[in-house]
């Protein structure tokens, strides 16, 4: 209910900015001659702007440089746009873009350059145009381990040029169309395709009765007519390619009453294409050369209706409930291993109730059936059902202590359609609990505690596949603690338990348990005016293993197959040297621990790393700005690569706007 | 404690024979032997469990510049994308195998990267003769999670050649493709 009304006011205020933007810079009928109290109106207002002398074009061009490397990758961005004004009713605005990444750990290289450009030109009271034209090229290089190249490049350029009208009939009614027309010429590694495309679309929105209804409809078409070509001298090459596209969307919505609204709507695509594909080998390799180009046919319809009711019939109260169905098909000529056809019918309801401020009582149930028909030649077809129920309450208890808890069961389930040949129904059953409680018993000390569990069954019904049938269990405890000692110093610990249980249910003797110990110390301090120290320890303790009842035993007992430890300890100090730069050093150690029980087996593996370095931002004039973080990264450890060992970390960035 | 709070599964069949253990991820290699005994089986509980839950696929630009695939086929490729995906592989095809050959380019205590070229074989369900042959190289990003090796990060970097000229497709043009049949 909110949701909507915050539509409908959303849609009135869009209407008044609207109006606010477009009356001053057009001539509507309606407020032609009508004069203001001091005996101006719309065209003498624009009549007085006309006389003001300017240039015809102002350049206000921005720059932008970034330059960021690590132990991956080194790039480097430029960026240049401008945007001026095109005489008295226009805006051009032309962008430049390159971008470079070299990457350190493989032969490897991406490159890409965009030209960018588009003027507007309003050229009546409710009449803009634009033209635009974009050249954009990628390139990305692999040199194989072998050390052949793989080139991979494509260069796109695209004219565009469009015509809108708007305008407003009755007060009520608003009416807008616009018509397009595009010219594409791609070339990629191994092809050159060509398009023209010309599209109209157009609306209507009609608010009946001030605010009792909105009704809006809006339909585009666009026609497209495409060759490409494969291979040098012509040969691979297909005319007449390209197709349509065709769509209509209506959206309607009602309010009955102060406290009910309704919304229907309902769209309709419809596109056909024939595009050029590549046939493919015996064993999938993708065929290259001109010879090997076929062509497709791709039809695709997607149909889509909802309906939508939101209720609000006391303050604290608001239901809404919801229904929407879709049917999408696609269709191949050729490839018809690909075609499919999904239909989807879902629909949900959600309760909310908040008595009071603090405290909200809120309970979601959906329901979703889907259809996936993928041919006759597939096996794979099938419905599909989902249901989910979620329940959350919340509530301040006072104004230290609150509680947050929320439940959810959900349940998917497979049935196909051919299960004979292809046995893989299967539900899977999903069911979570979350629990946090946040509380602040004294002002330096806040509390927060989380328990979550979940529980999730998979379940395939055949007997070829039902071995791995089993019941995921989880628990997790997360108490942690913040405490303010002073000013200058602060506390924090973090607590976690986390037990996993998975229970086969045909093959108990594989029942299996996975269980962690967590904690975290955290400290900050500030030494000084300008420095800060933090540390941070981490540790971990984990093992798994069998579930099982021991012969003689009645209760299930763990046997660890595996344990391991794993300490952490990072560093940080930061020091302001003025108000622009600071120097930071961050040192990492990193142990772990892993003994496989049942070999006896014992590894340690250690990683330090240690980086220190600079970071700045700089304001440069009224409009610029530079900021830079470089450090230097050593790191040391048993497997740690030699590229890792010792390199630059950089990111750095100049922006100016002129 | 929670089981069956609302909806139960339906009765399963008991088993025949068979079935997957499931893999200990120990290692950051284990995640390898986790997905091949997981595609080679048709059955996901250890390819599931090699996923971290923050998953991402990334495709090489070749694919998602594919004109097969319409714009944004690629986009926001999360773990329940990847598990749709996989059931609907594991529907689509009779046998799958898979091989990878890694070699390590980052190796933290907490995280390897490996490069692997991988080589996934699919035989069609309904003709059991058709198959065909992804390959291609990725960067595959393994974390430490809870002390088990999880993929976090998966990055289609370079096509493989195919004798005779041209290149095999990818996994990642598998994973658009099927992606594509179940509507995005």
């Amino acid at each position: 209910m909110v949701f909507f009304s915050a539509r409908v006011n959303m849609l009135l205020r869009g209407i008044v900015v609207l109006a606010l933007a477009v009356v001053p810079l057009t001539r509507p009928l309606d407020v032609r001659g009508q004069q203001t109290p001091e005996g101006l109106n719309v065209d003498s207002i624009l009549a007085i702007l006309d006389t003001i002398p300017r240039p015809f074009m102002t350049f206000t061009p921005s720059y932008t440089a970034r330059l960021t490397g690590n132990v991956t990758s080194v790039g480097w961005t430029n960026q240049f746009s401008n945007q001026s004004p095109f005489g008295r009713r226009g805006s051009l605005r032309i962008g430049l873009d390159t971008d470079r990444k070299d990457f350190r750990l493989q032969d490897r290289l991406e490159e890409s350059k965009a030209l960018t450009s588009r003027l507007v030109y309003q050229l009546g009271p409710n009449m803009n145009s634009g033209l635009s034209f974009n050249n954009t090229r990628q390139f990305n290089r692999v040199i194989a381990a072998a050390g052949g190249l793989q080139d991979f490049s494509l260069n796109n350029q695209v004219a565009n040029g469009d015509l809108a009208y708007r305008t407003r009939v009755l007060n009520d009614v608003r009416v807008d169309g616009r018509i397009e027309g595009q010219l594409n010429d791609s070339e990629q590694t191994f092809k050159r395709d060509r398009s023209a495309r010309a599209g109209i679309n157009g609306g209507a929105g009609y608010n009946v009765f001030g605010r009792f209804a909105a009704i809006r409809v809006r339909g585009a078409y666009a026609q497209t007519t495409a060759s490409s070509q494969t291979g040098a001298g012509g040969q691979g090459k297909l005319g007449g390619l390209g197709g349509f596209q065709d769509s209509v969307v209506t959206r309607i919505d009602v309010r009955v009453s102060d406290s009910l609204t309704v919304a229907f709507d309902y769209s309709d695509f419809e596109s056909e294409r024939d595009y050029a594909d590549q046939a493919r080998g015996s064993t999938g390799a993708q065929q290259l050369g001109s010879q090997n180009v076929i062509l497709e046919h791709e039809s695709r319809r997607t149909r889509d209706w909802g309906i939508a009711m939101a209720s609000e019939p006391w303050r604290a109260l608001r239901l809404s409930v919801k229904f929407r169905e879709s049917d999408q098909l696609q269709d191949f000529d050729n490839n018809n291993t690909r075609d499919s056809r999904t239909i989807s019918d879902d629909i949900s309801a959600d309760f909310q109730y908040a008595p009071r401020s603090g405290t909200q009582f809120s309970l979601r149930l959906s329901n979703r059936v889907r259809t996936f028909d993928f041919g006759t030649q597939s096996l794979n077809g099938r419905d599909q059902f989902t249901k989910s129920a979620s329940i959350n309450f919340r509530h301040s208890f006072t104004n230290t202590l609150s509680a947050d808890l929320t439940v959810q069961n959900a349940i998917d389930q497979a049935e196909y359609v051919r299960k004979e040949e292809n046995p893989r129904d299967r539900d899977q059953v999903d069911t979570s609990l979350n629990l946090r409680i946040t509380s602040q018993p004294f002002n330096p000390l806040s509390v927060n505690v989380v328990v979550t569990s979940w529980v999730t069954d998979y379940v395939n019904i055949d007997q070829s596949l039902s071995s791995d049938n089993r019941r995921k269990e989880k628990y997790d405890l997360r108490p942690s603690f913040t405490y303010a000692v002073s000013e200058h110093v602060s506390l924090n610990q973090e607590y976690g338990l986390a037990i996993e249980f998975t229970d086969h249910f045909f093959r108990p003797e594989d029942n299996f348990l996975d269980r962690n110990i967590t904690f975290r110390n955290g400290l900050k301090t500030k030494l000084t005016t300008n420095t800060n120290v933090q540390i941070d320890y981490n540790l971990r303790l984990h093992d798994k293993g069998s579930y099982l009842i021991p012969d003689g035993a009645i209760e299930r007992e763990l046997e660890v197959q595996s344990e391991d430890r794993n300490d952490r300890l990072d560093t940080r100090l930061e020091y302001r040297i003025n108000a622009h730069v600071r120097a930071e050093v961050t040192h990492e150690y990193n142990r772990r621990r892993d003994e496989f029980v049942s070999t006896g087996r014992v590894t340690y593996r250690t990683d330090t790393g240690i980086e220190g370095g600079l970071i700045g931002n700089y304001t440069v004039g009224e409009s610029g700005k530079f900021s830079f973080n470089i450090r230097k990264v050593n790191r040391a450890g048993d497997f740690v690569s030699e590229r890792q060992k010792d390199y630059w970390q950089v990111s750095s960035e100049f922006r100016y706007a002129f | 404690m929670l089981g069956g709070c609302l909806f139960e599964a339906r009765d399963a069949e008991p088993p025949g024979s068979g079935g997957q253990d499931q893999i200990p991820l120990d290692d950051p290699t284990d995640v390898f032997s986790a997905l091949k005994r997981s595609l080679e089986s048709r059955l996901s509980g250890n390819y599931e469990n090699a996923l971290s839950d923050n998953f991402v696929f990334l495709p090489m630009i070749n694919d998602e510049q594919d004109p097969t695939f319409p714009p944004g086929i690629f986009d926001n490729w999360t773990k329940q994308i990847e598990k749709d995906v996989l059931q609907q592989i594991f529907g689509d095809y009779g046998t799958l195998s898979v091989t990878f050959a890694t070699s390590r380019d980052i190796n933290e205590n907490d995280y390897v990267r490996f490069r692997a070229e991988y080589d996934l074989i699919t035989t069609d369900a309904g003709s059991p003769t058709d198959s065909t042959r992804y390959r291609a190289v990725a960067h595959i990003d393994t974390r430490n999670e809870n002390g088990n090796w999880r993929i976090d990060r998966w990055e289609d970097i370079e096509q493989t050649a195919a004798p005779g000229g041209g290149f095999y497709r990818s996994w990642g043009f598998l994973r658009g493709a099927v992606r594509q049949r179940l509507g995005g």
